[in-house]
């Protein structure tokens, strides 16, 4: 199945700052299983993954809505795309890792960012059920940095230092 | 049960915010708190501050108070029982017997990511001094300047070419698709305040015109402060004692081949000004009594003005 690959939006398009700055909404429980909705997260699955991006939250696609899918790349236990619907962080470990990110939506802008070096998430998966993840380093790490999107905030609010990304780069 | 919120603000900065705050949901805005009417332009006519202009426009109960300091208005204040305070480019001090009347606080927009440029003039200082990025932060004010703690910060990559009139507007924008998730985040407890690490802070004070006056001993500053300080205090040299504005510029990064401050021809009808780490080229100058004119005009206009060594 061949899905079609979704322009990301960027904060430095003065029309396109909004999506990527406000809250976004709850998806409603009747919606996840819609054709339209499921078709939505195969899109941005394909549109994470020919980006290079290792994580995407809807309102860098254009929707204001609390959807991310992360790649099975962010955590050796993940073998498909994690899908995060309506996530919650639930509880975060009081310990930080300092770590280099990057965002499709801030292109060639790179930091260093503090987060909790684990987390509990609280989601629905594509079907609509609800489930709990425990995430350590790199996984809690966009996991933090996904749900942050859906709020609103990019990874450029929290980082005091701005970096190459060399670090990122293969 | 709404919170009564009060806001402080007078120039255009908060209003993106403030709209926003004003059709809330779940605020009734029980005050508006500008600067008074002041006389303005060439027939001194009075004219409200862009935040009183709004209020009478939203019919909002407005109130313009010469200062915060008698207690006679700080009871008037108390009177309006506030939940919250918003506070955003006011102009005066809000004394401690004002930030404590609001039982949520006073909540400043503060136009830089604290602790960096503290103080009266932070999107100038991002500009000047050349930072990567610029932002606003929520913070929780208490007495200091600007050392309150931080509920959340929101930041904006600089462009290398920005000028302030731009950056004062994406970050006055920026308040104003932020602010909602801000506050609600301050009031149920998803953002909790961060104490400002004061080893990192910088300030930044009121600028002055002697600020905008020009050396030459870089260039890749001088042409961050033309952008940082238009429309005011501006980049101003002195010549036959006059001052002559530098409206717009770039830096060229060469090796000085004369004195920092020696006006100097170079190819066609372009000139420039030696510093001390290359040459700035200006695009747009203003001579006294003048209007603007492109710089390729200079030389004709002023031919003497080429060769000059400026202070």
């Amino acid at each position: 199945m061949s899905r079609t690959k979704l322009p990301l939006w960027t904060i430095f398009k003065p029309e396109q700052v909004s999506m990527l700055r406000t809250r976004a909404v709850e998806v409603p429980a009747a919606t996840i299983t819609t054709a339209d909705f499921q078709y939505l997260i195969d899109d941005m699955v394909k549109t994470m993954h020919q980006a290079n991006g290792i994580g995407l939250a809807a309102p860098q696609v254009g929707n204001s809505i609390r959807l991310a899918v992360i790649s099975p790349d962010a955590d050796p236990s993940l073998h498909q795309p994690l899908v995060l619907i309506n996530p919650i962080l639930t509880d975060h470990s009081p310990d930080q890792e300092r770590g280099e990110e990057g965002c499709l939506s801030v292109p060639k802008v790179y930091g260093l960012v503090d987060r909790a070096r684990r987390v509990t998430v609280k989601a629905l998966d594509r079907t609509g059920q609800p489930f709990t993840l425990v995430g350590t380093g790199l996984l809690a790490r966009v996991m933090q940095h996904e749900v942050d999107h859906l709020n609103g905030t990019l990874f450029i609010d929290r980082t005091d230092r701005i970096t190459t990304g060399r670090d990122l780069l293969p | 049960m709404k919170h009564r919120l009060v806001i402080f603000g007078s120039s255009a900065f908060g209003l993106p915010a403030f709209s926003v705050m004003a059709k809330h949901p779940a605020m009734e805005v029980v005050g508006v708190i500008s600067q008074p009417d002041r006389p303005q332009g060439r027939h001194h006519e009075l004219t409200p501050t862009p935040v009183s202009a709004w209020a009478r426009e939203s019919s909002l109960p407005l109130w313009q108070f010469p200062s915060l300091q008698e207690s006679a208005i700080q009871e008037r204040l108390a009177a309006l029982r506030p939940d919250i305070a918003l506070v955003a480019a006011y102009g005066l001090i809000l004394p401690s017997a004002v930030l404590s009347i609001p039982s949520r606080g006073c909540i400043n927009i503060h136009g830089s990511l604290l602790p960096r440029h503290r103080g009266a003039s932070p999107i100038a200082a991002a500009i000047a001094e050349g930072d990567a990025m610029a932002g606003i932060s929520y913070m929780l004010m208490d007495a200091g300047v600007d050392t309150g703690p931080v509920i959340h910060k929101y930041a904006l990559p600089l462009h290398a070419d920005i000028t302030h009139p731009e950056l004062e507007q994406a970050l006055s924008d920026l308040a104003g698709k932020t602010i909602q998730t801000a506050i609600d985040g301050w009031l149920d407890g998803t953002y909790v305040p961060v104490a400002q690490d004061n080893q990192l802070a910088t300030r930044c004070s009121r600028l002055t015109k002697e600020d905008g006056r020009a050396h030459w001993d870089s260039g890749r500053r001088l042409s961050r402060l033309i952008r940082a300080y238009t429309p005011w205090p501006g980049v101003w040299t002195e010549w036959n004692g006059q001052a002559i504005k530098l409206l717009a510029a770039t830096y060229e990064a060469t090796t000085p081949t004369a004195k920092p401050g020696t006006v100097v021809q170079l190819e066609q009808r372009r000139w420039g000004i030696m510093c001390g780490d290359g040459i700035i080229v200006p695009s747009l100058v203003q001579f006294p009594g003048k209007k603007p004119q492109p710089a390729a005009t200079v030389p004709g206009s002023y031919p003497t003005f080429i060769g000059t060594q400026l202070n």
